[in-house]
């Protein structure tokens, strides 16, 4: 296996919002910063989203530029596509194993052209989408992906060679060796974010199961420019839908499923897909059944208000399961609270699953850092240092700490970036100093990448 | 890993995807099974709209195949130029081939 050292001021462990936030708030002090990402772009769950609420703007175009600015940042290395296997404390710093999982494709001679997957003759269901449309066994992960770099999904690869004969810089290569490559950092920020509900959670309301009900994540997709159908349809035979529900605490506030806890922004995010569907379908009906409305955040209430007054139906119910006729529409059965109690089955065209928010990231003892009883990472002061865990040195930032939007995950990145910028003071690090001459990587790719 | 620019150059013809294969002794068999499944699907789909343009659950009559797969193999067929989307039709969108300009290399 290939090794590479990487000596670093500051380590951030995700690159989603939060993490990008809190790395370029200590690479603008001067302090060198490593971020790793576990998938093979920066960006995290935002840059999946179609548009933000309360203000509705465009995500990727508020996303991509943080992305650019953290991929250009000369204080600023990126790896993706890694593992972090192991994080220690050593000296008054830490020391970091990395797996960097190879692509079969070199980063640094990869131009993103695409010749190669359009060469490509398998198609494999995209993740990224949803799995709603296809990608091939070699592709540019999405449209604006950091890096703009193919990689190949092996296991879904007949070795047929085609991407190899198109691909004009000769960048791939199938004899790809992972690399191990060990940091040294003075501080640890984790932005490990977070994961949906697992839809096996909720077997009756048929989530993987009944073709027309989806995660909201999926909705995202639909909703987006670039997205699987370029318009919203529905999945089981490519109608445009005219009533579509959407199902809330689907998956939080629920102690069977050991989520008790409230996940904070799917009232608001089923608001604000509510008003892009009836923006982008005038025909259609959207009804919201909820237990309550949580619209807690600054310009909330005033979202939900606009929502109401756009028409879109808000029903107190308690959603028992959900079914599928023979057109394969979802069928829910509810309790409607708020009337006479009576239990009722309407059907839709499409039924969303407002999925919470629970913990993502590592197996207990890969990082120096203890978690809460919710399985987000524990804040030691959670009250006058929500940033700080309870391990000296090691900071956490955004939806790993707990369920939260994107302005609160950006406002942690920052205090993280601070609190760590402190550490980094106390034990002596000054910004600024010229960590280049400690970055030994051995190999090409990741000196070259990293910058 | 990344090797020098000259020695790049030359893996255009070197192929190590082929050479891969060779030392795999072939690609593995479940893939290979499931993409000639997929290759007979989508040449189903593509028959069926040989003859103008149609919607998902037209096409899915004439296949006979369920309309959530003819939706999934039109749509990866539409990102990646092979299909056009066409005019509404009550609830549903027609689709169309493109006309192939030049015969893959
Ligand atoms: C459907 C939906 C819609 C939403 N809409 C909105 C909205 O409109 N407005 C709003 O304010 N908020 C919205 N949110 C919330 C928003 O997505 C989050 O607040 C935000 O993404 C949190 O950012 P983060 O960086 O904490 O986490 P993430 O976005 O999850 O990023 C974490 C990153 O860490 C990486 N990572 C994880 N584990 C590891 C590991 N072990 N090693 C290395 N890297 C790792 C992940 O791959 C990821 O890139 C929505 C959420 C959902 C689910």
């Amino acid at each position: 296996m290939q090794q590479g050292k990487i000596a670093t001021d500051a380590l951030v462990i995700g690159g989603g919002i939060a993490g990008l936030q809190a790395a370029l708030d200590l690479a603008d002090q001067g302090f060198r910063v490593l971020i790793v990402e576990r998938e093979p772009s920066i960006g995290g769950k935002m840059i999946a989203l179609s548009k933000v609420f309360p203000t509705l703007d465009c995500s990727s175009c508020i996303c991509t530029p943080r992305m650019a600015a953290a991929a250009h940042h000369e204080n600023i290395s990126i790896l993706t596509y890694c593992e972090v296997q192991q994080v220690d404390p050593a000296g008054d710093g830490f020391t970091a194993r990395i797996l960097k999982k190879p692509r079969y494709v070199d980063e640094v001679v990869c131009t993103g052209c695409r010749l190669c997957e359009y060469a490509c003759p398998v198609n494999v269901a995209h993740e990224f989408e949803g799995e709603l449309v296809a990608r091939k066994a070699i592709y540019v992960p999405f449209s604006n992906a950091i890096p703009q770099v193919a990689m190949v999904d092996l296991d879904n690869c007949l070795l047929c060679g085609r991407c190899e004969k198109e691909c004009p810089p000769g960048a791939i290569d199938f004899f790809q060796e992972p690399e191990e490559v060990t940091v040294e950092a003075g501080t640890v920020i984790i932005a490990t974010g977070f994961e949906m509900t697992h839809m096996e959670a909720k077997p009756e309301y048929g989530l993987g199961r009944l073709r027309n009900v989806l995660n909201p994540l999926q909705v995202e997709r639909l909703l987006a420019p670039h997205g699987p159908y370029g318009r919203v349809l529905r999945p089981s035979d490519g109608k445009v839908p005219d009533t579509i529900a959407y199902i809330q605490c689907a998956g939080s506030r629920d102690h069977t499923l050991g989520v008790p806890y409230c996940s904070r922004v799917c009232c608001m995010y089923a608001i604000k897909q509510a008003m892009l569907l009836s923006g982008s379908l005038p025909l259609v009906e959207v009804t919201i059944y909820y237990m309550d409305i949580r619209a807690f955040g600054k310009g909330f209430e005033q979202f939900y208000q606009n929502a109401k007054a756009m028409g879109i139906e808000f029903v107190k119910a308690k959603v028992a399961k959900i079914t599928e006729d023979e057109q394969q529409n979802p069928v829910v059965r509810i309790e409607v609270i708020e009337e006479d109690g009576r239990v009722e089955e309407r059907a839709h065209d499409m039924v969303v699953l407002s999925l919470g928010i629970v913990p993502a990231g590592h197996a207990d003892g890969v990082l120096p850092a203890s978690r809460a009883e919710d399985g987000f990472f524990l804040a030691a002061e959670p009250k006058l240092a929500p940033c700080r865990t309870d391990h000296e040195g090691v900071f956490v930032a955004g939806t790993a700490a707990g369920p939260k939007d994107i302005p609160d995950s950006i406002v942690e990145g920052g205090a993280a970036a601070l609190e760590a910028a402190a550490h980094l003071r106390r034990n002596g690090r000054s910004p600024g100093r010229d960590m280049n001459a400690r970055q030994e990587s051995t190999q090409g790719t990741l000196a070259q990448q990293a910058n | 890993m990344s090797e020098n620019g000259a020695e790049k150059k030359t893996a255009k013809t070197q192929r190590t995807a082929v050479a891969l294969r060779k030392q795999l002794g072939g690609a593995p068999h479940e893939v290979l099974k499931r993409n000639k499944e997929q290759n007979r699907l989508r040449r189903t789909i593509v028959d069926a709209m040989r003859q103008g343009s149609a919607t998902v659950p037209e096409i899915a009559e004439t296949t006979k195949l369920p309309s959530h797969q003819v939706l999934w193999h039109l749509m990866a067929m539409k990102k990646y130029g092979e299909v056009v989307e066409g005019d509404q039709q009550g609830d549903y969108f027609k689709y169309v081939l493109v006309q192939k300009q030049e015969k893959a290399k």
